[in-house]
């Protein structure tokens, strides 16, 4: 039984050896709303983010929260907490042939229906970023605008 | 111990090979006494290599046509050889260029790919699409397209 177990821990040990060593993610979340403005605004603490901002459809954009970064094991789900009503769960499973990290990314909104806490994915999305690129996430309704999240990653 | 000096072996050489050898060696060894191994060996050597010299077979008269039909083949022949060692040569050398380029091109270093690739998206969110688009920038976007009516 013990020999049993031993292997079990070493196979999990090795196992856990093959992984590549965590990621660092960064999450940057922003509300965009259309303000008609001439010239698109960015909230002061987004400017690494207006290359990445200006393409969209809006003209004014601000931070819905401070950018967050955690440590992403491979085959763990790591949870950013975005809002009250949005949570970021992200799962990297692999990196590609082309170094791209395959990523699972799922967005899950929290409500309150007929007094009952209910979840749901609002997002599923099954990716391969680029290292150093950006993933945007966004047309999440929220009470200030359209959430965007940006995320990227770091070795 | 008395050594032979350069300048007296140069001289036992020179006199060895005049016509007055024996008479100059005889004055040098009255002088030299100690020179004496080095003029036997020199006509040691002589001796060898007069002896070799006798044994060497010669070519007569009525063998040169055959002699010398024998070294213009000789002459004829090796360029041939040169020339197949050449060619086969600069084929491998060709083959090996190829097959490496070959192989740089088929397992080179991963790409350092810039674009996002979304393999596939979806939402739990009805009568809600998902949409996404990576622009050339290699900026992957993934966005919910709603309908009123839905939001809750």
């Amino acid at each position: 039984m013990s020999t049993v177990g031993l292997v079990v821990v070493i196979s999990a040990w090795l196992g856990q050896a093959d992984q590549p060593p965590p990621l660092t993610m960064i999450v940057c979340p922003v509300t965009a709303t259309r303000e008609s403005r001439e010239q698109k605004y960015f909230e002061q603490g987004l400017e690494p983010y207006k290359s990445v901002l200006q393409s969209l459809p809006y003209d004014t954009f601000r931070k819905a929260a401070g950018s967050k970064s955690a440590r992403a094991g491979f085959s763990v789900e790591t949870s950013v907490k975005i809002s009250e009503r949005y949570t970021l769960f992200v799962t990297p499973v692999g990196i590609d042939e082309d170094k791209r990290v395959n990523l699972k990314v799922r967005v899950e909104e929290t409500r309150i229906v007929n007094d009952e806490i209910v979840h749901r994915d609002a997002l599923t999305v099954n990716t391969r970023i680029a290292k150093d690129n950006h993933l945007r996430l966004g047309g999440l309704e929220s009470d200030a605008g359209d959430l965007w999240l940006l995320i990227s990653f770091k070795d | 111990m008395n050594r032979i000096t350069k300048q007296l072996e140069y001289e036992i050489q020179r006199c060895f090979d005049s016509a007055s050898a024996d008479a100059e060696l005889v004055r040098i060894l009255e002088a030299h006494p100690h020179a004496r191994p080095y003029v036997d060996e020199l006509k040691a050597m002589r001796a060898g290599a007069a002896l070799l010299a006798s044994q060497a077979p010669a070519v007569q008269d009525t063998q040169m046509h055959a002699f010398l039909a024998g070294v213009r083949e000789g002459v004829e022949a090796a360029p041939q050889g040169h020339r197949g060692l050449w060619a086969a040569l600069s084929l491998t050398a060709a083959a090996l260029i190829v097959s490496f380029s070959a192989f740089m091109v088929m397992a080179g270093q991963p790409r350092d790919v810039r674009a996002t690739v979304i393999d596939s998206a979806e939402t739990e969110i009805e009568n809600a699409t998902v949409r996404w688009a990576v622009e050339d920038d290699g900026v992957a976007t993934v966005w919910i397209e709603q309908v009123q009516e839905d939001i809750q």
